[in-house]
């Protein structure tokens, strides 16, 4: 019987939390330019990929898509060996003034992103990185940082160091013990960082409007935007390029839910 | 094989003197047994010997050659670790091959490397799993056998046999034994174990509050230990040590080991308190001058609390001791 309304209790909560997926997908699916149909049926009235097809052959949605993947690709990768680095060696080495560095790693996150805007913007407009790649791949890669620091050295600090005291008489250098030894032990926090920097940067909008002006260079949530305003809001294309961008995340998360669930048990089972 | 020399090696932890000006010497080929409470700084030793750990000031060196600012990997050593120290990612066969891979070692010679020490620690049927699914002692084997497979020149042990019953722990012991005359690898080992100390090592060295207090073999140090403390800490049982005024000393501490008191036609009288049957002999408790003597015996002596029994000292295995700077007075 409890494990009746806890089943309930779930399922409610599903359907709540899902519904609004379940009608932009709907919506994909209609063929007229319904959105705001008042019969708001549960199930769609046609079953039409036109939106798809349009989406993919009559605008620049290849080309977004093309820029995201890119981009954040390149911010994990680029991101994983900032951070991995910088926590190892903050969680290993007796670095001067190690707790200072922390602290300000730390006190970087209370500020709000959008406040960062202005400087960002006029930091690149300086290096001449505005409509560039490069430019937002820097701000992605180190806004993520300090979180991502922060997160590894904790899981860091939990390893016993004499597995690579070991490993270093076995004849380990200092990056073969990282490479050969802590990597591979470190598999759930580095899936849980690389999860994290993917969907930021994936999803990332108020900085990418600022640095990515030209359609050509824009990612997807910018290149969703526009279908709302500049053509009088293509409600089911929209739609149906909103359920092709949520599908790359949700893939990764369920690809890496193996690594969050042990990586939430973490330090329990140390030793 | 290769000789090790400590000259004047002293740590400093967080401003605590743990290692104060140690010198010691070890012969190429030697075995060296380091004992010492818990806490004086035997891992230390070893840690430093192994590069893993800088000495605050002193120099060490292996076959004569200054090893500072080596890197562990340099060194030619290999080091069991007091917390096995195990890759919990690897299996206990890559355990046992990573140095073998990292040096370069071809795979058949390898593969021939690892079955070999397998078949030695009994590990034969566990090398496929993973350390997570072994056994404290399972994983202690798995310690001892990577730094048996490289064939390094010098061999560091911490306390390799801790985890281990009796029986496994006795066969290990011969198993290393005839690995250092197989061999004749340096090897250092830190052990609390008196057998194992007395058994394995050519020399013991008594490490305590940061100072090697003596070096010797077991006999010279059983027989002549230098101080109160080295007196009371090897052999088992303990020494008894009692006030020697009632032998006419003043100001000295009279040793005796259990061994070397007998019961029956003696003129000293004690009460008896309890016996102990330890299996090969008995352990009689009596009581002597107010303290409590420890008198090993082959027979029961079948007495009751309160009846005294007369004890002989033999005086040829007395050890004195001066009370102030417990320091040995006899020769
Ligand atoms: N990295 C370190 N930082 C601070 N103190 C340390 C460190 N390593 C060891 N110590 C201290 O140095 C002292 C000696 O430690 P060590 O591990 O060498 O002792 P040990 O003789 O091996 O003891 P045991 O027999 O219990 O293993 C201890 O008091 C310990 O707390
Ligand atoms: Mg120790």
């Amino acid at each position: 019987m409890k494990k009746f309304f806890s089943l309930l209790v779930l399922l409610i909560f599903s359907i709540y939390s899902t519904f609004p997926i379940w009608h932009i997908f709907n919506v994909s699916l209609r063929s007229d330019n319904s959105f705001q149909n008042d019969s708001l049926h549960f199930w769609p009235d046609s079953l039409s990929w036109k939106n798809y097809e349009i989406v993919f052959t009559k605008t620049l949605f290849p080309t977004w898509l093309f820029n995201s993947v890119m981009i954040s690709v390149m911010v994990t990768i680029l991101g994983l060996i900032l951070s991995i680095t910088a926590a190892y060696a903050l969680s290993r080495f007796s670095v001067q003034g190690k707790k200072g560095i922390l602290t300000f790693l730390l006190a970087t996150q209370m500020f709000p992103a959008t406040m960062l805007l202005l400087p960002f913007y006029i930091l690149l407009s300086q290096f001449h990185l505005l409509n560039n790649f490069w430019g937002l791949l820097i701000i992605y890669s180190s806004s993520a940082l300090p979180f991502c620091v922060w997160q590894l050295k904790s899981y860091f600090d939990t390893l016993p160091f004499e597995i690579e005291d070991a490993a270093r008489v076995d004849g380990c250098n200092r990056w073969q013990v990282l490479w050969k030894i802590v990597l591979p032990i470190s598999k759930p926090a580095i899936a849980i960082t690389a999860l994290f920097q993917l969907t930021t940067a994936w999803s990332e909008y108020a900085m990418a409007s600022v640095v990515l002006q030209d359609p050509q260079m824009q990612t997807l949530p910018l290149g969703l935007k526009s279908f709302q305003s500049s053509l009088a809001t293509e409600w089911g294309l929209y739609a149906a390029a909103a359920v092709i961008v949520s599908l790359p995340a949700t893939l990764a998360f369920i690809l890496l839910s193996r690594y969050l669930i042990s990586g939430l048990t973490l330090g329990s089972v140390k030793g | 094989m290769a000789n090790v020399e400590f000259q004047s090696i002293s740590k400093t932890f967080d401003q605590q003197n743990i290692l104060k000006s140690v010198d010691l010497k070890i012969k190429s080929g030697e075995f060296l047994v380091l004992v010492g409470p818990s806490g004086c700084g035997k891992s230390t030793l070893l840690r430093l010997l192994a590069g893993l750990e800088q000495p605050t000031s002193g120099e060490i060196l292996i076959d004569g050659r200054n090893v500072k600012g080596v890197q562990p990997k340099d060194r030619g050593l290999a080091m069991v670790f007091q917390s096995y120290a195990l890759y919990p990612h690897l299996t206990v066969k890559e355990n046992l091959g990573f140095a073998l891979t990292l040096n370069k070692t071809p795979a058949h010679e390898m593969e021939k490397k690892i079955q070999e020490v397998a078949e030695i620690l009994r590990l034969t049927k566990l090398l496929s799993r993973k350390p997570g699914q072994l056994s404290g002692g399972q994983r202690q084997r798995v310690a001892l056998g990577r730094s048996l497979v490289k064939n390094p020149k010098i061999i560091l042990f911490d306390e390799p046999l801790s985890n281990l019953d009796a029986a496994l722990r006795s066969r290990m012991r011969y198993e290393i034994k005839k690995i250092h005359q197989k061999t004749k690898s340096t090897m250092i080992y830190v052990t609390h174990d008196q057998t194992e100390a007395t058994t394995l090592g050519d020399r013991i060295a008594i490490l305590n509050s940061g100072k090697i207090i003596q070096l010797g073999t077991a006999q010279e140090i059983f027989n002549k230990p230098v101080n109160k403390f080295v007196a009371g800490f090897v052999g088992s049982p303990e020494m008894n040590i009692l006030p020697a005024e009632f032998l006419g000393h003043k100001n000295i501490d009279f040793g005796i080991r259990p061994d070397d008191i007998q019961i029956g036609d003696g003129t000293a009288q004690a009460s008896f308190e309890l016996e102990e049957y330890m299996g090969s002999h008995y352990m009689i408790y009596a009581r002597f001058q107010g303290q409590l003597l420890r008198i090993t015996r082959s027979q029961s002596v079948s007495k009751k609390t309160g009846d005294l029994i007369p004890l002989n000292f033999n005086m040829a295995k007395a050890h004195f001791f001066d009370r102030v700077s417990e320091l040995r007075t006899n020769s």
